[in-house]
This record gives C-alpha cells, structure tokens and sequence, in this order.
C-alpha cells in the first residue's frame, strides 16, 4: 500500500514538472487608421519583456503592412539601438544571437499585412543588465533612392531580479 | 479505507496538475505586453544631386528640400545616417562621421527646417544622430544636405551614398 501511495505521489510530481508552458500568444492584426492603408507601417512600437531570465524565451509577431500598390520585399532584422529608453542600456554584444526572427525577407503582396514572429532565447548562463533594449528594424528593400527610410521597434527587456 | 486513501491521492493530484500552471505563472513566467501602435514614416523626393562639385566646395539642397511624411500614431525619435562607410562609384570616398574633408574623404551635413550653419546635424555611419526627437505623431517635417566634398579628387566618377532616416516609438 505504501508503495503504492509513493509510486502515485511520484507520478502526479513528474506530471506536475512537465507542465508545458502557455502557447504563443495569439495576437489580432491590429486594425489602422484608414489613413495608414496605402502607407508602409509596423506596429507595434514597442514589445516590453518582463521578468525575464537565461533560459527564457519571449515572443511576440511584428504586423508589417505594405501600402504599396505593388509587391514589395522588406528586410526584418535585429539592430542595436541608435538611442535607448530611459532606464534601459544597449543590449550586450551577445544579444544579437539570441534573437529569432521568423521571417527575414517577406515578400508582400500590394496593401497586404503580415505578421512576423519574434522571438528573443537567451541561453541558460547568459548574462545581461538588468534592463536592456534592441531594435528590429524592418526595411523595404525595394526603396531605389539616396534618401530612404527605417521603421523600428523597441524591445525592452526587464530581467528578473 | 483504501479505497477512501486511494481516491484522495487521486483528487490531490488533480488538483495539483491543474494548478501547476497557474502557480508557474507566479514564479517563473516572463511577461510581454505590447501596446498598439503604428510607427510609419516614408520621405519625397528621395533623390538630389549635388552636380559636378569642386574640391572642397560644400553644395547644398535648401534645409527643406526633403520631407518627411510621418504618419506614426505616437511620438518617435528619428535618426539620420549613412548605410555605408564609403562613396561607391569610381575610387570609393571615405565617408567622414566628423564631416572633415580630406583627400578622397567626404562628409555630410543635415538640417532639420533651420538655417544652413546653425543646429546642422553630422550624417555619420556608425552611432547615428538624432533629427527628429520627440516628434509628435502624424506631424510631417523636412531637412536638407549639405556635401562636404573631399579637398581632392582621384577620379571624376559619380559618388553616391543612402541616407536612411529611422523612426523609432519615442
């Protein structure tokens, strides 16, 4: 009987420990201004993590609109700060591979709106300040002249202390 | 008896495996919150040419001449930089982030609305400058360039550079 009781004990432990974490979130691509439908966007602005720690992972999808009326190809990727929020300094060197960005090239069809997975791993052992920020920085690469223009988002980043 | 003991491990489990989520929320679980917004600038013209210019000379565009329509739905901070660290055309120009000419070494110069001489904003590569901090949302604003053209030339060939403006959620 005790046995039993034990081995119970045990297994209802073991299923406790293998609890998966929630799923991704499912995020609504976000309804614009009417104003912005024949404008390149990205939203949001800003993705704040918390509580974060080596051996997390955080994600969150990056909505990219394409006002164009022609397809057009953007370039999503990983940036260091030009200027960080206060409180917040430029993320460590490493930081760059610990961001997966799901999509690095989408090719968007004239007035479509993707969303592009981001995710930031940082390796168990890891280490940061306390509080860090990067940019991702989307491109349209079909931009032809000497001026062109970058839109960014923040990702502020908040260890757990 | 046993079987009372056995059904009240079992309820006991199930209510543990139930509330181990939950609990892992309170301990372990990273938070992210996004607030919705739209960040979306574009510029006309995208173009200027400075022309055939002599050693040392500095053309300009007028300090309005590009415009930068700016559609975000919240303040950003805007930046101005080069995307190379050279001239590409003929016998490349060193791009300056001090905006000192120099022998095959170019520079340039930003303003944002103002008067050529004052507030002008270096256009570096590496570490870009601010040219628009704090802007408000779906307010629109212009700048101009100025060249710093190298004291000498190896060739004749046509320079050109991309200035890339990035907007930021201020």
């Amino acid at each position: 009987m005790k046995k039993l009781i034990g081995l119970i004990v045990l297994a209802g432990l073991l299923l406790s420990a293998c609890a998966q974490p929630s799923a991704p979130p499912v995020v609504q691509t976000p309804e614009p201004p009417p104003e912005l439908y024949d404008k390149i966007w990205i939203s949001p602005g800003k993705v704040e993590v918390g509580n974060f720690y080596p051996g997390a992972r955080a994600e969150y999808p990056l909505s990219i609109h394409n006002g164009k009326d022609e397809p057009a190809q953007f370039s999503v990727t990983y940036r260091i700060a030009d200027n960080t929020a206060e409180g917040y300094v430029t993320a460590p060197g490493a930081a760059e591979g610990w961001v997966i960005i799901a999509d690095p090239a989408p090719v968007l069809a004239a007035k479509e709106t993707r969303q592009v997975l981001i995710a930031v791993e940082m390796p168990k052992g890891a280490k940061a300040p306390p509080k860090w920020e990067f940019w991702i920085a989307v491109n349209d690469v079909t931009q032809t002249g000497m001026v062109q223009t970058e839109l960014a988002c923040r990702w502020l980043v908040e260890m757990r202390r | 008896m046993r079987r009372f003991i056995l059904g009240a491990i079992l309820a006991l489990m199930l209510v543990v495996g139930l509330a181990a989520p939950a609990m892992a929320l309170t301990t372990a679980d990273v938070t992210v919150t996004a607030t919705p917004s739209y960040i979306s600038i574009s510029v006309l013209p995208t173009t200027n040419d400075f022309g055939v210019v002599a050693a040392s000379s500095t053309p300009s565009t007028t300090t309005t001449y590009f415009t930068i329509d700016n559609n975000s739905s919240v303040v950003t901070d805007q930046t101005i930089a080069v995307t190379t660290t050279t001239w590409s055309g003929g016998v490349t120009w060193t791009h300056s982030d001090t905006c000192t000419p120099g022998a095959d070494t170019a520079g340039l110069m930003a303003n944002k609305g103002g008067t050529w001489g004052t507030g002008d904003i270096i256009v570096k590569n590496a570490s870009p400058n601010p040219i628009a901090e704090n802007q408000p949302a779906t307010t629109d604003y212009s700048f101009g360039l100025k060249l710093y053209a190298p004291t000498s030339f190896s060739d004749g060939v046509q320079k050109q550079i991309i200035v890339r403006v990035t907007a930021v959620t201020g």
